[in-house]
């Protein structure tokens, strides 16, 4: 008999002498077909996200245009809207900023300079981004 | 002319698959897709669970395969993915600290001449020593990593090798000359 040396990769080639099984195509198709699903679900998944995106910024701009109006026929309350939101974006840059700062980055990007609504979309663009790559990067791990 | 997949060498198609190419991938499933199957088969998984087993291994290997540098062969790269794959659902499902120490029931010895296969003789193993022998020598794995996956001391893994191989080559023996080359063996 012969001894663990040769017997050894005798049983390593065994293992790797697996004969052909019969349904291997049909094994083959559905890894394929697996494949293909993953693929068109994070096809629907980013055409879905895109349309939900594209709904709320429709929304959000209707929505500016009526607050825009309603200043127009209501002065003072438009402008308490506007001050709130003024206060909040303010809050907001200057949180930010001290971020950036802490970052050493303050220097380069000056947040002041941009309008309330710049900032808010850039942020929401922002956020949707890191949601759209979260989500891609767990249905890739389905 | 560009060459069919059918054609190529795996690395290129591991190339051409981690550049997106489905059907150099499909090629490689069609190539490696049995002995994968075979492995886990082999590793004591049911024929079902085998191949669920090495769908899930394949569709890791295409998201993966941009790290396969052509270091080892394609299909030793996805037997340890589908060997991991294993070990991680029959952890998850607790199952094998129970069953690992029932041995088999012992079966005929193998009359001299007869044809025997690995399948066969594997059958004569205790679970966690086929578990570890085709580990060891299906997957490539090394002892330590055996000892890691299945929590389990290294000398006991070693033990349950040797104890593992011992029965394959009583088993094998008849098939099995002096210079431990096949005689008539199926694999």
């Amino acid at each position: 008999m012969s001894g663990p040396d040769e017997f050894d990769p005798f049983i390593e080639r065994l293992y790797a002498r697996a004969p052909q099984m019969a349904d291997a195509d049909l094994f083959a198709a559905g890894v394929a077909r697996r494949l293909e699903r993953g693929s068109r679900f994070r096809g629907v998944f980013l055409g879905a996200a895109g349309l939900i995106g594209g709904v709320v910024a429709v929304r959000e701009t209707l929505a500016t245009n009526f607050v825009f109006r309603a200043g127009e026929a209501a002065e003072g309350s438009a402008r308490a809207v506007d001050t709130s939101l003024t206060s909040v974006g303010v809050q907001g840059q200057q949180a930010m900023m001290n971020g950036l700062d802490q970052l050493g980055l303050g220097s380069f990007i000056d947040l002041g300079a941009l309008g309330g609504m710049t900032l808010f979309w850039g942020l929401a663009a922002a956020l949707v981004a890191a949601a759209t790559l979260g989500a891609l990067k767990l249905t890739g791990q389905t | 002319m560009a060459k069919r997949p059918i054609d190529m060498h795996d690395v290129e198609l591991a190339a051409l698959a981690a550049a997106g190419g489905r059907a150099e991938f499909g090629e490689l499933v069609r190539r490696h897709g049995s002995a994968v199957r075979a492995l886990l088969r082999r590793m004591g998984a049911q024929p079902s669970l085998a191949d669920d087993v090495a769908q899930d291994a394949f569709l890791t290997a295409f998201q993966k395969v941009g790290e396969f540098r052509g270091q080892g062969t394609f299909g030793a790269w996805v037997k340890r993915i589908a060997a991991r794959l294993y070990l991680r659902r029959r952890s998850k499902e607790a199952r094998y600290v129970a069953e690992l120490e029932g041995e088999p029931e012992p079966s005929g010895g193998v009359q001299a001449g007869e044809l025997v296969d690995l399948d066969e003789a594997l059958q004569a193993l205790s679970e966690v020593e086929r578990l570890c022998v085709s580990l060891c020598h299906g997957a490539g794995f090394s002892h330590p990593e055996i000892a890691q996956s299945l929590d389990l001391p290294l000398g006991t893994v070693k033990s349950h090798v040797k104890r593992g191989l011992d029965k394959l080559r009583a088993r094998l023996a008849p098939v099995v000359d002096q210079h431990g080359r096949p005689a008539d063996v199926r694999a």
